[in-house]
């Protein structure tokens, strides 16, 4: 490798590493400790563990079957393809306007809701549908490729021995995607904890129902950086963590096959 | 020929309708200068200036974020150039008509975060009101307050009357807050330390307070400083 692609490699990842080691340099390792037990950090945690965990479960019961229908060959498939991944690239800001006018209580579908009185904006479930709205095509992705990959003779060999299609799912296709599902799910959940545009704009912003870490951290970085820093340091390692923990898991998805 | 030059103006979001006008009146007369704004919370955007945002001049809502930002050496000490007053705003369809449905459990109000001052304002009334309302999200400025009442999200919000005058006719409605249940809603002014523009930065908050600035601010619901 050229000196000079090293250079601009290290430099790069120096680029990468020098926000995250200020925001580990601001706040000391010791006053974490106290720190996380201000009321601000301790909701926010709460609230962003439960919501994370929620959506990870809609993402997994939704996202699978979506998956493994875009495995499959059929006109279209392209188009819905690009739509289940749009949210990865749109703003989340977009994305929270877009849901509060689908979902609010004058919305497309929130009249409708109203109606049973079922209001989601501003509620912890609007939290939900924000992050697993933004998150789920990083499942979904990871899913449907994982499907793809599915062994075609293993299928044959199990419908010439009358297996049915859904026998064949649960006992070949899923096993053998499972560590790359789990991948997925893991980037998903990562990126779901940081969702803040989309969480603002259609969940609002109140401790304890609505106001995530990265909310948290935002309306804490003007009046109480320490803390505000303390959740960012948090967030940071846990995704860190479910980037490597996804890492493993994809490599050893390859290593079963 | 004088050399062009660029004024950034901080100012709170309660501004934002009435800055371009106040902006144009200004580079009519003053040609060489073009005036660009970053509206947010005074809150956030006093932060930024902390943290070395460059901008030339500062606009809070309040005073005392504007004094936290002179004390921190952030500002140079700052003119008051307008007044606001806060009232209540709903959807033209809300259950709310006067004050006291605020108080009700089944209405859900929408107010500034209590960092800004909008929701410090708003707190203040309240509490002078005594008046604990079901709030449903605390936003990070003004705007965002307008933005789920516009919405019909929520069935009323406490904002400023300048945002009741600058929203499209037909999509507010504003119940008064009475004087004596309110504090004076303070904008002062003032330069950047940090700016390279001191004396074009001062001209324009001079600007301000001048008796054109004034009735500009006024036609936009505020109350002029004279």
């Amino acid at each position: 490798m050229a000196v000079a692609a090293i250079i601009f490699a290290a430099a790069f990842g120096g680029f990468i590493a020098l926000p995250l080691a200020a925001l580990l340099v601001h706040v000391p390792l010791s006053a974490v400790g106290s720190m996380m037990q201000r009321q601000i950090v301790v909701d926010a945690l709460r609230l962003s563990f439960e919501t994370t965990l929620a959506s990870a479960v809609l993402i997994v019961l939704g996202g699978t079957p979506l998956a493994a229908l875009l495995a499959r060959n059929f006109k279209g498939r392209d188009a819905l393809a690009s739509l289940a991944t749009l949210p990865l690239v749109l703003p989340p800001v977009v994305a929270g306007l877009g849901l509060l006018l689908a979902f609010g209580r004058s919305g497309l579908l929130g009249r409708f809701l109203d109606l049973f009185g079922m209001h989601v904006p501003f509620s912890t479930a609007a939290v939900v549908l924000a992050q697993t709205f933004v998150a789920a095509p990083l499942y979904v992705i990871a899913a449907r490729s994982a499907f793809e990959r599915t062994d075609r003779d293993q299928l044959d060999a199990a419908a010439t021995l009358r297996a049915s299609p859904a026998y064949a799912f649960w006992r070949i296709t899923l096993p053998a995607a499972l560590p790359a599902l789990l991948a997925g799910l893991a980037m998903a959940a990562a990126r779901g904890l940081g969702e803040f545009g989309a969480t603002i704009t259609f969940a609002g912003n109140l401790p304890g129902v609505t106001q995530t870490m990265p909310l948290a951290a935002y309306v804490a970085a003007e009046s109480d950086m320490d803390a505000a820093v303390t959740i960012s340091v948090v967030l940071a390692c846990v995704a860190y963590g479910a980037l490597l923990g996804s890492g493993v898991l994809a490599n050893l998805g390859r290593r079963t096959r | 020929m004088i050399a062009n030059l660029t004024l950034t103006v901080f100012a709170a979001a309660s501004l934002h309708a009435v800055m371009p006008a106040l902006g144009q009146a200004y580079t009519a007369t003053h040609p060489q200068v073009t005036l660009r704004y970053d509206f947010d919370g005074s809150q956030v955007l006093a932060a930024q200036l902390k943290q070395g945002a460059s901008a030339d001049v500062f606009i809070s809502a309040d005073s005392k974020t504007m004094d936290t930002a002179h004390t921190d050496g952030t500002v140079e000490p700052a003119v008051v150039i307008a007044h606001n007053v806060l009232v209540v705003v709903t959807p033209p369809a809300s259950p709310v008509h006067v004050l006291g449905d605020l108080a009700s459990p089944n209405v859900k109000v929408a107010l500034c975060v209590d960092t800004a001052p909008c929701g410090r304002y708003a707190r203040a009334a309240l509490k002078a009101l005594n008046i604990t309302p079901n709030v449903a999200t605390e936003e990070i400025n003004v705007e965002g307050v307008v933005e789920k009442v516009v919405l019909n999200e929520v069935d009323a919000g406490i904002v400023y009357q300048t945002d009741a005058v600058s929203a499209k006719p037909g999509t507010l409605n504003s119940i008064a807050i009475p004087a004596e249940d309110q504090t004076a809603v303070n904008y002062p002014a003032a330069v950047v330390t940090a700016s390279a523009s001191q004396a074009d930065a001062a001209a324009f908050v001079t600007f301000l307070t001048s008796p054109q600035a004034q009735a500009i601010l006024k036609t936009n619901g505020f109350v002029p400083i004279h």
